[in-house]
This record gives structure tokens, C-alpha cells and sequence, in this order.
């Protein structure tokens, strides 16, 4: 590994790359101890609903999925930005794009672990999980999602780590001054990694499998999490649009999380460098053309239903265009999709401060979004709601459901956080290669 | 006072009489009539008709006793009672059903239960749909096409991570076999 850091500018890059490990700054430590909390609260909460049941959230027989499935299905759409970044982006020999890949494999398996554990939380018994494995009916859309979670969190630890095992053995033998559980670590995970040509054929190799096979994969995921709303007989989930139409909203969700986080690891980092200006404005471009295909299939989702109204499905978008969720509605449609685009349009929105504010507009528009997917549909079911107690006509999450979903979202930026100071959170080998190629070219057209 | 315990007495030594019901079955024109014949018991010969006593009919089900025929059915001066069956009772799967005749609670006449199997039920058919395979069946009866299809799937992807770890343990093993080929070499060249 070592010819490739000969030289002094190579030495630099490594140096750049390899100090947020080295490092911990105070902010970072404040960060992780706010996310700690945050998370024991969380926990705590959990441990009541284990120890009351269910009944200490807001969901009743009619609402029987609430924000803990809403947050499911955002973290399962998050995820999708591994696929995105690095098996489409790279195929297409996006060569820019390489910085980046890290960062959404590392946000791509948090997130996914994170789906994981709240679809447990949302099962009340978690024990009983294991019978979804051992009465496994093979006709139920729930089974194959849990099948294709495995298949899709195996996948993306994968796609982390295979591109990681030269950077790995960079740390092990060029690394001073780190803990000695960090240097066993490396020397474990790095598979003996010394990049002989044996070596280097066999991990270009099951790299590209991967990059090929993630993608129908991470499409499988998120159509599945579709059909499970959509082989439910419920007003706005009855529709043949949605499995694109989550795939679609996916990518333009896991997108904005790419810019947010690239926007922070540059700023704390110091990898201004590395991530630059370009690389924002080719996200921007990229988070447009997929707010774009969104929007297309938004229009296509709610068109037919609103041109036609018929009874309860009718009564299900009249909610939504001007009833109880109006304004949730509009907000999704007008902050967290066309103004984003509008922005977006513009070069000068493409700059990095703009873009992280577009960006948290598309996620807070993509978490509410999937709020107003899974909850105005269940409270308008086919057979009228009659004789039951006032709390099923409604849904006003608990404390304890915000708690345990906050402590998710703390759970993500907590593991990517970890994963950042144990791993180089831009590829090293990479970057020396593609500064090397570059001096090359600028070498031949200079000749 | 006496003439009240004489009267108990009396009651408890009081022997119950036997009765026997004989049931005739006739079908016409689909009007189905059980007639009930009820005599006293004789040990020689046919015994005396039982009039104005009532029986009770029952057709057995699942859980209880389905009462049939009109709410008192009492037997005539020749002890006998006529009632229709009725003719949308479901039998088993040949049609067959039992039918029990009782007497109750009637003094001086012991209680009787008489039961009989006739086919006069509708013949039970089995939904076979619920054994067949379908997406909405038990999962021991999920389509075989599903089942192919998602195994073969299965077996594809997780055979490929399979091949990918393999290569991850031959990039591993390859490179230990080597350094350790290598100071065996140094060794020996030593």
C-alpha cells in the first residue's frame, strides 16, 4: 500500500482524510452525548410501551399503523441513497460522484438497521417476531419485506466494506496515535489486505456483482414496503402507481440526505477540499431531476381519484385537498417538492448553504409525506367507524411514539457519526487515484 | 299433616311406567312425515296407545339438539303423533342425519329418548376452494408458481452474496498463505 503515498501530495491527501479519525473535536463529542440522550430517552419510552403495551401509543383498532410505520418507510426510502450513489452514479461513470459514495453507504446501512428496529417497536411483542419467521406465510407482502430487509442491510454492509478494504489497510499500517482496539480492528477488518493483483482482481470483481445487484434490490425494498400498503383494501392505498411512486420519492428523499450530510462533513471536517462547490451544484442537479420524476408520479397518484371522487376514496382526497389534512398536504406539495424544484432551477440555489436548506425542506416534506400516506387512509375505512370510543376517530401521537422516533433519528446520525470516526468518510484510494488520473490528463493536453 | 307424608310415601314407592316409541318414515311428493307411535310397555304383548302425552323431536347438530315438528306435538287416542321434517336441514356428507324422539317429564311415564339415523339432510359438500392453493390459502397451500418463483429469486441474490464473501475470504486466505509462503522462504533461505 505504500508506493501509492510516496509522494507528498499523496501524504497530504491520506493526512486530510485520515484526521477526523485521528481527531475528535468538542463539538463532535457534544453532538454524540445530545444524541445519547436523546436515544435513553427513547429507550425509556420503549420500555414503557414493553411494560403498559400499545395502549400507550395513540394507535387504536383503526389506526392500527402510525408514525412508527411512517418512519419506516422514510428510513427504508433514505436507504435507498447506497443504491443511488454508489452502484447507479458509479455505473454511469459519474467519476465526480466518488467522494460522496462513502458517505450515502455509511447513511444507507444506519438507516436500514434503523428500519429494522422500528418496524420491531411497531410489533408491540417483540418476541414475537420470530413467528413472522416461523409461520411465514410466502403469500404475504409482510414476509417479503422481511426477507428483502435482510437481503438489502447484508447487501449494504457489503457495499461499505468492499470498497473500503484498501482504506482499511491504510489505516492499519500508516495510522499513529490511534487507540489499540482501533489498530486490532483494522487489522481484523481489513482482511489482510496488501492490494497484490490477485487481490485487487478478485475485490473488482464481487464490487461490480454488488454494484449491480444492489439496484434491483434496493428497487425490490422499497416496492415491497409499497405493497404492503397497496394489497391493503384502504381509500389511497388502492393503486397501481405506488410502487414507482415510492421508489421515485426514495431517491429524491435519499438525495437531500446526501447533500445535508455532505454539507456537514465538509464544514467539520474541513473537507472543503474534497467536497466542493461542484459537487453541490451536480447534487442540486440530480435532487431536481428526481423532484421532477416525483412530481410526475404525484400528479399521477392523485389525478384519477380527484378527477372522479367516488365515495369513500373521494372522501379520503377531499381530506387531504381541503379537509383535516389540508395543510399538512400543502405544505408537503409546495415546500418539500415544487419550491425545492424552482430553487433548485436556478445555479444560485445550488450553492451549498441554499441546497442544505432545500434539502431539509425535501426531508421534512418526505417524513410528513409518509405521515399523510399511512394515516388519513387508515381513519378512512370502508366500513363506517360506529360505537367505539372516542380516541379511534382520531390519531395524535403519544409522547411516548415521539420519543422513540426521535431516538430513531438520533440512532442514524449517531451510527453514521461512529461510522466516520472509524472509517475514512471519503475513499483515500480513490482520491489519490483520481488526482493521480487527473495530473495525468492535464499532462497528455498540455503535450 | 300424616295425610301429606302419607302422600310423599307414597310418591317415592311409586313405580314409573315404560313407554316404547315406534317411528314410521314416509316420503311423498318430498313432503318427508315422521309419525310416532307411543304404547305402554309390556313384556307379552304390543301395550295399551299412550294418548295425550307430548314428544319431543330433535335433530342432533354440532353443538346442541335442534327441536323440529310444532312446539307441543301431542300423540292422539291411538298414541300417535305425525310431524313434517323439515326439508333444508344439512346432513353430513351423505345426508344423513339423527333424529331423537324424547319424552319428558310426563308422569306417571319414565323418560325416553329414542334416536335414529335418516338421510334426510342435505348431503354436505366440502368447500374444496380453502384445500386448493391460492394467495389467500394457508401457507402449507401458498401456489406453487409463488413458491418457485420466490425461492429461485432467493437462491440467486443470496447464492451471489455467497460468491461475494467467498471472494472476501479467498482475498483474506490468499494473502495469509502468501506472507506465510514468504518467511517460510526467508527461513529456509536463513
Amino acid at each position: 500500500m505504500e508506493p501509492i503515498l510516496k509522494t507528498k501530495e499523496n501524504q497530504q491527501v491520506l493526512n486530510d482524510l485520515t484526521t477526523p479519525i485521528v481527531k475528535t473535536g468538542r463539538n463532535f463529542k457534544l453532538l454524540m452525548l445530545v444524541l445519547s440522550i436523546v436515544i435513553v430517552f427513547g429507550i425509556f419510552a420503549y420500555y414503557r410501551q414493553l411494560k403498559h403495551g400499545l395502549i400507550v401509543t395513540a394507535m387504536r383498532d383503526y389506526t392500527s399503523w402510525g408514525i412508527y410505520i411512517s418512519n419506516f418507510v422514510f428510513f427504508v426510502a433514505v436507504s435507498l441513497v447506497g443504491s443511488l450513489i454508489s452502484s447507479i452514479l458509479k455505473l454511469a461513470n459519474a467519476k465526480w460522484s466518488y467522494p460522496l459514495t462513502r458517505i450515502a453507504e455509511m447513511v444507507a446501512v444506519a438507516s436500514i438497521i434503523c428500519a429494522s428496529i422500528i418496524i420491531i417497536v411497531d410489533m408491540g411483542r417483540p418476541d414475537r417476531f420470530f413467528y413472522v419467521i416461523t409461520h411465514a406465510r410466502i403469500q404475504s407482502p409482510i414476509i417479503w419485506d422481511v426477507i428483502v430487509i435482510i437481503t438489502y442491510l447484508v447487501i449494504s454492509i457489503l457495499l461499505l466494506l468492499l470498497p473500503l478494504l484498501p482504506d482499511l489497510a491504510i489505516c492499519r499500517d500508516q495510522l499513529n496515535g490511534i487507540s489499540q482496539w482501533k489498530k486490532r480492528f483494522y487489522k481484523a477488518i481489513s482482511l489482510n489486505w496488501k492490494g497484490s493483483p490477485m487481490q485487487q482482481k478478485r475485490l473488482k470483481r464481487a464490487s461490480s456483482i454488488l454494484e449491480i445487484m444492489v439496484i434491483p434490490v434496493a428497487f425490490a425494498i422499497h416496492t415491497i414496503t409499497s405493497w404492503l400498503f397497496a394489497t391493503t383494501w384502504r381509500p389511497g392505498w388502492d393503486s397501481t402507481n405506488l410502487g414507482p411512486y415510492f421508489v421515485s420519492g426514495a431517491f429524491m428523499l435519499g438525495a437531500a440526505v446526501i447533500v445535508i450530510a455532505m454539507y456537514f462533513v465538509r464544514r467539520n471536517f474541513h473537507l472543503q477540499a474534497y467536497l466542493t462547490h461542484e459537487h453541490f451544484d451536480k447534487m442540486g442537479k440530480i435532487l431536481v431531476m428526481l423532484s421532477l420524476v416525483y412530481l410526475y408520479f404525484n400528479i399521477n397518484e392523485y389525478l384519477g381519484p380527484a378527477f372522479k371522487m367516488v365515495g369513500v376514496e373521494g372522501e379520503h382526497v377531499t381530506e387531504l385537498f381541503s379537509g383535516k389534512y389540508a395543510t399538512l398536504y400543502w405544505f408537503v406539495q409546495i415546500i418539500g417538492l415544487i419550491l425545492p424544484i424552482i430553487i433548485l432551477l436556478f445555479r444560485r440555489g445550488r450553492k451549498p448553504l441554499i441546497m442544505l436548506l432545500v434539502s431539509f425542506m425535501v426531508l421534512l416534506g418526505a417524513w410528513l409525506k409518509r405521515f399523510l400516506i399511512v394515516i388519513p387512509s387508515l381513519q378512512h375505512p370502508y366500513l363506517p367507524i360506529q360505537d367505539v370510543h372516542e380516541s379511534y376517530h382520531h390519531y395524535y401521537p403519544t409522547w411516548e411514539e415521539w420519543a422513540i422516533t426521535f431516538a430513531t433519528f438520533a440512532g442514524v446520525i449517531l451510527m453514521v457519526g461512529l461510522m466516520m470516526k472509524i472509517f475514512p468518510v471519503i475513499p483515500i484510494t480513490e482520491s489519490i487515484n483520481n488526482r493521480s488520473s487527473k495530473i495525468a490528463d492535464n499532462d497528455t493536453s498540455n503535450k | 299433616m300424616v295425610i301429606f307424608i302419607l302422600g310423599f310415601i307414597m310418591e317415592m314407592f311409586a313405580q314409573e311406567r315404560g313407554t316404547k316409541i315406534e317411528l314410521i318414515f314416509s316420503d311423498t311428493d318430498s313432503v318427508k312425515l315422521i309419525t310416532a307411535i307411543v304404547r305402554e310397555q309390556h313384556p307379552e304383548d304390543m301395550g295399551a296407545p299412550v294418548a295425550g302425552i307430548d314428544l319431543y323431536f330433535y335433530v342432533q347438530r354440532s353443538f346442541s339438539l335442534l327441536p323440529i315438528g310444532s312446539v307441543f306435538n301431542t300423540t292422539d287416542e291411538s298414541g300417535k303423533v305425525e310431524i313434517e321434517f323439515p326439508s333444508d336441514l344439512p346432513g353430513d356428507t351423505v345426508g344423513n342425519v339423527i333424529l331423537l324422539v324424547k319424552i319428558e317429564d310426563t308422569p306417571p311415564y319414565r323418560d325416553t329418548t329414542i334416536q335414529k339415523n335418516i338421510s334426510w339432510g342435505i348431503p354436505l359438500v366440502f368447500d374444496e376452494q380453502e384445500n386448493k392453493r391460492s394467495l389467500w390459502a394457508a401457507r402449507a397451500n401458498a401456489p406453487m408458481s409463488l413458491i418457485l418463483l420466490v425461492n429461485s429469486i432467493l437462491l440467486v441474490v443470496w447464492g451471489i452474496i455467497a460468491y461475494i464473501l467467498f471472494q472476501l475470504y479467498m482475498i483474506y486466505k490468499e494473502e495469509s498463505a502468501s506472507a506465510k509462503k514468504t518467511r517460510q522462504d526467508k527461513c529456509s533461505d536463513n
